[in-house]
């Protein structure tokens, strides 16, 4: 038996192995996406058989005698021991958001190579590697929160930069999701009337599980499913109607509007909104993704994308910047997410039933999103090259008109047409796919591209187009709704410190007040993305990826500093890696997004640009007060982004002075692990 | 026949798990085998949610 299980690792290996020649070997022709596919799931197997275990057993001593918080602490509420694929499941639908989706599609700009690479070691030496030792961590200290870990291990100083941190991601993920959102569904009566539906089918599950079926929540998403699918239907007849007028708006009138929501959704009661279009968006992200896989085996599709593009010189019309750091930055999750360490110090650690679950719920999951990622990559690589980048390039590179679009597109070695273009636009049911910078567009063109070759042909890929733009929009809208909510409670109790009644989430005017502000900082930032002639992912998405990476640097100097008083100070070289690998990621990204003397790349050097040309008229004078504007923004960006940098640095030295004193034995390792009490079902099955 | 309803009734009663259709009869067991008095199902359900959402739970 063990020989045939060795047999079948070696083979599985070799198949890996003939997958990556093939990738490697192929020059200037298109390859099958099987072959992706195929090298990475190889690669995500043999990465979760030998180093999830060497990290498992070697470094973490995982022990299945220990009882876990789910069984000391159980109270049917929030600690409850869970079967370990429920968990699974609960954790991958928790991590699983728009980043993997949208990060892998802008990074394509490089060409598919670079991304792909980086998912799939970034994946295993990193990001799963993140999220199994976070949640191990937490695991051992009764389920607390990356923050409160920060503060106990590290420093009061260290807890303080990740409640910070948090805060920050928040607010700038919010406002990139929200970007996409606008920009997919700017000039869209079909999506934006399928989406503005999920709202009262939202209102109806959540009053069906509050006073009809409380709690009955798998019938109910089902029920709202159905009736998403017919919004989708629906919207079709509504574009085509004398009332698509009120459903099309442009990409400012949209960004007002999602501010609104925002604003009232995080004030509603939760079981009116968030709670059924969570139960909904889940429903249809799990589902999607399967399909997605379904339907790249099934359509074996070729990858029209090149392995690289001349845009490896960080001249790429999506955003600017060379693969080094910008790749690393685009795609976080997928490869390594920080935010990812909030939730397996959150829900997760408090369901596991034995401590060697948190390697398949941890590592697993992590590698499951990964492949999420690939399938993004290879969703996006499908699509013609010069269709990719006419959807994905912004108006202020390539030009507002289709005919300006095509030829700059064309000139760079892609070539498309505008009636290429058309033609794509009508079959997908829209008037225009130009300048839909965001990734949203493309990827569901590329979804659009497979499904419809599994099922319904090219006459359904309206139908398809929209269903995928739906599923995007309503988990981005979910995000922004948890999202909103979460930064209200912490806005509240950081000023609850000043003013103690305005940390009392049951009170309303300190809820209102608190929501009106975190809404108005994403709000802010999704304007300023909106009215950017460079499609504002060009300066929000880094952005972004910078605050995530720095949440990531937080985890991991935590987890680092927990394996050194464990003892384990010969394997940090895991966590200290992937650390240092995102320290230089960081630091390089933000200091070429503050100072580098190109105007598409650095703030700093852009608000100098236009600030010349107003000087020298070169601005018209209707435009001067919106040039300003620019200007401001791109100070603030660059305000924010050395903010950000100034925490990874602080959180990075606070760490290392700790390493120092314990390496030198100036100051005695405490580990504030929960006591060790035997498991009541180490001789039996639960 | 029968081998394809036991698949499929696993599938339902692992699709409920997962969702947490069952989370207000285990809350009851846990509460009950303490002697003490449970909250109504919409309570439970409402009290659920709130805890839920008040801390990070979906990500990017």
């Amino acid at each position: 038996m063990l020989h045939w299980r060795r047999i079948g690792w070696v083979l599985l290996a070799l198949i890996g192995a003939l997958a990556l020649g093939v990738i490697a070997a192929t020059r200037g022709e298109p390859i099958n996406a099987v072959w992706l596919i195929a090298a990475a799931a190889c690669i995500f197997a043999l990465g979760y058989r030998f180093y999830s275990r060497f990290v498992a057993y070697r470094l973490l001593e995982l022990n299945d005698r220990r009882a876990t918080p789910a069984e000391r602490l159980e109270d049917g509420i929030d600690f409850v021991p869970t079967n370990k694929w429920v968990v699974f499941g609960h954790h991958f639908a928790a991590i699983a958001g728009p980043g993997p989706l949208v990060g892998p599609i802008l990074a394509a700009q490089f060409g598919y190579l670079p991304g792909t690479l980086w998912i799939v070691i970034g994946g295993v030496l990193g990001g799963a590697v993140q999220d199994f030792v976070t949640l191990f961590c937490s695991l051992r200290r009764d389920g607390k929160s990356l923050g409160q870990m920060a503060k106990d291990e590290i420093s009061a100083l260290g807890g303080y930069t990740a409640l910070f941190g948090v805060l920050f991601i928040i607010v700038i993920l919010i406002a990139v999701v929200a970007l996409v959102v606008v920009n997919a569904l700017k000039q869209s009566p079909w999506g934006l009337f399928t989406i503005a539906m999920t709202i009262p089918i939202a209102f109806l599950m959540g009053i069906h599980l509050r006073w009809l079926r409380p709690g009955k929540v798998l019938e109910t998403s089902i029920l709202g499913f159905a009736l998403v699918l017919a919004a989708v239907v629906g919207g079709r007849y509504v574009a085509e109607s004398a009332l698509a007028p009120y459903f099309t708006y442009s990409g400012e009138s949209l960004a007002w509007m999602i501010i609104g929501y925002g604003f009232a959704a995080s004030t509603l009661p939760v079981w009116m909104l968030l709670a059924p279009r969570d139960y909904l968006s889940t429903f249809v992200k799990l589902g999607v993704v399967v399909a997605l896989a379904l339907g790249i085996i099934l359509v074996r599709p070729i990858m029209l994308l090149p392995p690289l593009t001349r845009f490896t010189d960080g001249t790429g019309p999506i955003f600017a910047g060379k693969i080094f750091p910008f790749c690393f930055i685009t795609i976080a999750c997928g490869a390594i997410s920080g935010f990812h360490s909030l939730i397996s110090s959150g829900t997760t650690p408090k369901m596991l039933i034995r401590e060697s679950h948190a390697r398949m719920v941890g590592y697993g999951g992590m590698l499951m999103e990964s492949f999420v990622a690939i399938m993004a990559m290879v969703a996006a690589s499908v699509l013609q090259p010069g269709v990719y980048f006419a959807i994905n390039s912004p108006a202020g590179v390539v030009g507002a008109l289709p005919a300006q679009a095509v030829q700059t597109i064309s000139a760079w070695g892609f070539p498309v047409t505008q009636r290429q273009m058309a033609d794509l636009a009508q079959k997908i049911g829209e008037t225009t796919l130009f300048n839909r910078t965001g990734g949203a567009p493309s990827l569901a063109v590329g979804m659009t591209q497979i499904f419809a070759r599994v099922l319904g042909g090219p006459e359904v890929m309206a139908l398809w187009y929209h269903f995928a733009i739906m599923f995007e929009a309503l988990f981005i809208l979910t995000l922004l709704d948890a999202g909103t909510r979460v930064g209200r409670f912490m806005l509240q109790d950081l000023l609850g410190n000043f003013w103690r009644p305005l940390g009392r989430t049951a009170w309303y005017p300190a809820n209102i007040l608190a929501s009106a502000l975190i809404v108005a900082a994403w709000g802010y930032f999704l304007y300023q993305g909106v009215v950017d002639p460079l499609g504002g992912i060009n300066s929000l998405w880094p952005l972004f990826g910078i605050s995530n990476q720095l949440l990531a640097t937080i985890a991991l100097c935590v987890a680092t500093t927990i394996l050194i008083k464990m003892g384990k100070a010969r394997y940090v070289w895991a966590t200290l890696t992937p650390l240092v690998w995102l320290v230089s990621v960081t630091m390089t990204a933000s200091f070429q997004k503050i100072w580098s003397t190109d105007p598409r790349l650095g703030f700093l050097a852009h608000a100098r640009a236009l600030a010349g040309q107003i000087a020298t008229g070169a601005i018209p004078a209707d435009q001067i007060a919106l040039t300003e504007r620019l200007i401001f923004n791109d100070r603030l960006d660059a305000a924010v982004t050395g903010v950000f940098a100034s925490l990874v640095l602080l959180i990075l030295i606070e760490s290392g002075r700790h390493w120092w004193l314990y390496a030198t034995e100036r100051k005695k390792p405490a580990l504030r692990e929960a006591p060790m009490v035997v498991s009541r079902w180490v001789s039996s099955e639960p | 026949m029968r081998k394809m309803r036991e698949i499929l009734s696993g599938i339902w009663a692992f699709a409920r798990e997962l969702v947490g259709d069952n989370a207000y009869a285990r809350y009851c067991d846990h509460v009950s085998a303490r002697g003490g008095s449970p909250l109504t199902p919409e309570e439970f359900y409402i009290s659920r949610l709130e805890r839920k959402y008040s801390r990070p739970n979906r990500c990017c």
